[in-house]
């Protein structure tokens, strides 16, 4: 095929572009990235693999000059992105995980975003157009128009408009941080014939994906993160799915930091009841598969898959936080149907959800300990609309008891307590409402190893109390010894579910990946 | 070619943003016609437009701050106007400048100096525009007083003969024709596309390489220039200097750029609209004066305009369509409710 990207600046090919010596970045306690090196050549399509949370994506945004390192250095031929603006002058083109597009504004725009100095225009607006149009036609497969509003495409389309972005500017180094994501499948396809011209050009291509299948189609070579730190480059013919989770792994199960299974007890008989929570047909997507699911009373069903694989958006439609495109959600009560389209009505069906991200949606962090905790309870604990602050205040008391909250004053803001306790405050608001079904989404997230193991305990007392728990995670090794089955999540839908036995890090690993053949799996929705 | 089918008539009222405000214009000049038809003849519309210059300025000097986003309101604009109205009729006489072009060089080089100095303050210390702009205002609104208690002076002969300008062919008129032209170049410049794509996604701009400090404050300098001559087109029409005569056109230069169809989120803000805008605003004021309201003339314009703002708002949510899949949601719902046995 022709060849997309000009190669613009001439690249001896093999020789080193890509330099990252010994980079550590840390976002506050949090390290994204330990000592990590690796390099990449021009005229070779390298790709970066990892978990989620293995320092991939903060490598993406060093490379753009988004993030500096803490220490260690990033260069590109020689010199250090220090600014996005210096980065694409240097020929860095970065095509992010999110779909950075300016918002009501024209495709033409959003295409040359950037690209133009201040006072003048790289190109004349006739040869943007012309340019434009035969990269965009060629990318979309189909005609594009470049005065329309980017708000009004779709998700594919507006991907190829990032991608499509990056090419234009005829660059030397490419990122593409699971830039595949937002694609359909025959564009899967045009985007590999994309990533060879650029190879075959000259360019230096680093590929950033969770698909393994795509690594081995195309990559020259790979390199593993593991907690963010690289474990190993693979070259050519080594880079086999078998050797990727190999390495994947590795580091999961030396120093595993927590596992609940060495913290519980093994469960007795399961006494599994009626069906708490049932899904009929829900599709996250137009086109993703339908999904069928049931949680009983009593079990623990953890939600896995990748970042972006549709766990998250699963477990906030089934607590009426979003709606799905098609498909039915349904509380099971007393045997009595509660059909759950909308926060409210899941409230009413006692179905409660607990929010990942407590910062931004669990807490009010202005607030003290208590009005926190109050928010939700002093509407249903009113009398004629006036809150009666005792009866709240026991609730309080309750729930700091059994969950073991340990705290100063009640009226002390929220963040003067540890996350751990924080978490719990969250939980025991919901707790309050006496749930019948309790969705986390991802609780353990930014806790203490000492909270967390608090956290399995109660989950398992609630199990054990008749409630049913959905426990989303994005620590694998949570969900051994703790649930009674895992739920992974690919591409929208249900890949596959483990039970008891086969619910194992490595199992879970697999699957999330798109492995069925591991021993265990069922390979089926339920 | 492109340029040409972007200004026809039927384009022009198919760009969403300035459905509202031409709407207004065409309801207002239809009441105009009837009840004070004297708009319409050469003098009129000569008086008209000076009347109203001072405030389309004002507005077209928000525009680019509202583009820049977000929520880029600039309060200070009446404020500043009155501290170069008072510079250009009492400072500038004192070391003896009154030429034309030393006025329009000193109120622009005020309004671009104040504005630079907010710009950088938003830009480089993250304070947000209203912040800032809000402690602009209350600085020189005090100030104003200081520097001249009560109202006096005269502007120059030349200024202040345009501020009685008798037939359209005035050359009091080519001034906001030369801003309008100004404006048209500029908005077409890479630089104001960076502006307006910064409003739109500052997190998208900034990782595609737009350096956002100097790209916010060029966005201050192209307002200063239009507060310059705003403030000059200001001075001509009251003829003197006042302390805090120029102080409301903050409110109505913020009405009229919302009127305009701006979007107060960043990024979305034409020109024309605000222009329109002003218009707008100065109709409702000229077609009440036409009514007999005495006193309490003022009194009605500003509640005219404050139920004219919310009115606009409601039609413009209908009118773009941004209301609609509420609209939708509630029909459906109760649709759905008077069905039998679903409650």
């Amino acid at each position: 095929m022709t060849t997309i990207a000009k190669p613009g600046v001439s690249q001896t090919p093999g020789a080193e572009v890509v330099t990252v010596r010994a980079v550590s970045k840390s976002f506050g306690e949090a390290r994204a990235l330990r000592s990590c090196s690796f390099s990449a050549r021009a005229g070779e399509v390298h790709a970066l693999v990892g978990e989620n949370g293995s320092g991939k994506s903060t490598m993406a945004k060093l490379l753009a000059g988004v993030l500096h390192p803490d220490t260690g250095s990033v260069t590109v031929n020689g010199e250090q992105p220090i600014s996005p603006h210096v980065a694409k002058a240097m020929g860095i083109a970065v095509v992010f995980q999110e779909i950075l597009v300016a918002e009501g504004s024209t495709v033409l725009d959003n295409l040359f975003l950037g690209d133009d100095g201040f006072f003048r225009a790289r190109l004349p607006q006739r040869e943007k157009r012309k340019r434009a149009q035969d990269l965009l036609n060629r990318l979309v497969g189909s005609e594009v128009d470049l005065d329309a509003n980017v708000d009004e495409l779709s998700l594919n389309t507006r991907q190829w408009i990032v991608i499509a972005r990056a090419l234009l500017g005829t660059p030397r180094v490419v990122v593409f941080d699971e830039s595949t994501a937002a694609l359909d499948h025959s564009s899967v396809e045009r985007f590999f014939e994309v990533v060879r011209g650029l190879k075959d050009s000259g360019v230096c291509v680093l590929i950033v994906t969770h698909r393994i299948h795509e690594l081995t189609a195309i990559c020259d070579r790979a390199t593993v993160l593991s907690d963010g730190a690289d474990v190993g480059t693979l070259v050519g013919g080594e880079i086999t799915e078998a050797k990727l989770l190999e390495m994947m792994r590795g580091r999961t199960q030396s120093d595993a930091p927590l596992r609940p299974s060495h913290q519980l007890a093994a469960r007795g008989t399961k006494v599994h009841k009626e069906e708490a929570l049932v899904a009929v047909g829900v599709r996250l997507t137009p086109d993703a598969a339908p999904i069928d699911f049931a949680i009983r009373a009593g079990e623990i069903v953890g939600l896995a898959g990748l970042e972006g694989h549709g766990q998250v958006e699963f477990i906030q439609v089934l607590t009426g936080f979003k709606r799905p495109v098609a498909g039915q959600i349904h509380a099971i009560a007393g045997g009595e149907r509660h059909p759950i389209d909308s926060a409210k009505s899941a409230d009413r069906a006692r179905v409660a959800y607990i929010p990942g991200d407590r910062k931004a949606e669990g807490l009010f962090p202005n607030l003290s300990v208590f009005e926190n905790f109050g928010i939700s309870r002093y509407r249903p604990t009113a009398r004629a609309g006036f809150i009666d602050r005792g009866k709240v205040q026991r609730m309080f008391l309750e729930q700091v008891k059994d969950l073991s909250i340990r705290l100063g004053r009640s009226n002390a803001p929220i963040n003067s307590l540890s996350g751990g306790n924080q978490q719990k405050v969250v939980i025991g608001r919901s707790l309050a409402a006496a749930p019948l079904v309790i969705a986390l989404n991802d609780p353990t997230r930014g806790v203490d190893i000492g909270a967390k193991n608090d956290l399995y305990v109660l989950l398992r007392s609630l199990a054990e109390e008749g409630k049913a728990v959905l426990f989303l995670s994005n620590e694998i090794e949570e969900f051994v010894g703790l649930c009674d089955r895992v739920v992974v999540f690919r591409l929208q839908s249900v890949f596959g579910t483990l039970e008891d036995g086969a619910v194992t890090s490595d199992g879970v690993l697999a699957a999330m990946f798109g492995y069925s053949d591991t021993e265990g799996l069922d390979g089926g929705r339920r | 070619m492109v340029a040409d089918a972007k200004w026809s008539a039927g384009r022009l009222i198919r760009q969403r943003s300035l459905r509202t405000p031409v709407i207004l214009l065409v309801i207002l000049l239809v009441i105009a016609a009837f009840h004070g038809p004297h708009l319409f003849t050469s003098d009129g519309l000569a008086g008209g437009l000076v009347g109203a210059a001072p405030l389309m300025l004002a507005t077209l000097a928000m525009t680019p701050i509202a583009i820049a986003g977000p929520a880029g309101v600039d309060l200070s604009i009446g404020p500043a106007m009155t501290l170069i109205n008072i510079a250009i009729v009492m400072g500038l006489p004192e070391i003896g400048l009154s030429s034309p072009l030393a006025v329009f060089a000193c109120a622009i080089g005020l309004g671009v100096l104040l504005q630079v100095v907010m710009g950088t303050l938003i830009a480089v210390l993250r304070v947000s525009t209203v912040v800032v702009t809000l402690a602009v205002y209350l600085v020189l609104d005090g100030m104003n007083s200081v520097i001249l208690p009560q109202s006096g002076g005269t502007a120059p002969d030349w200024l202040a003969s345009w501020g009685s300008a008798s037939t359209i062919f005035s050359l009091v008129l080519y001034v906001p024709l030369a801003a309008f032209v100004l404006w048209a170049l500029v908005s077409r410049t890479t630089f104001f596309r960076n502006i307006r794509l910064m409003g739109a996604n500052d997190r998208t701009a900034f990782v595609s390489g737009i350096p956002l400090i100097p790209t916010r404050i060029g966005a201050h300098v192209v307002a200063g220039v239009f507060v310059g001559i705003a403030s000059v087109m200001y001075t001509g029409l009251i003829g003197s200097a006042d302390p805090t005569a120029g102080t409301p056109y903050t409110l109505s230069a913020v009405t009229a750029l919302i009127i305009g169809g701006a979007s107060l989120g960043g990024g979305h803000a034409k020109g024309l609209g605000s222009v329109l805008g002003a218009i707008d605003i100065w109709l409702i004021s000229y077609v009440l004066s036409t009514f007999n309201f005495g006193l309490d003339a003022s009194y009605w314009v500003q509640f005219t305009t404050g139920a004219v703002l919310v009115a606009s708002l409601i039609a413009g949510g209908l009118l773009t369509g941004s209301s609609r899949p509420r609209l939708a949601r509630w029909r459906k719902r109760r649709g759905g409710q008077a069905e039998p046995g679903v409650s």
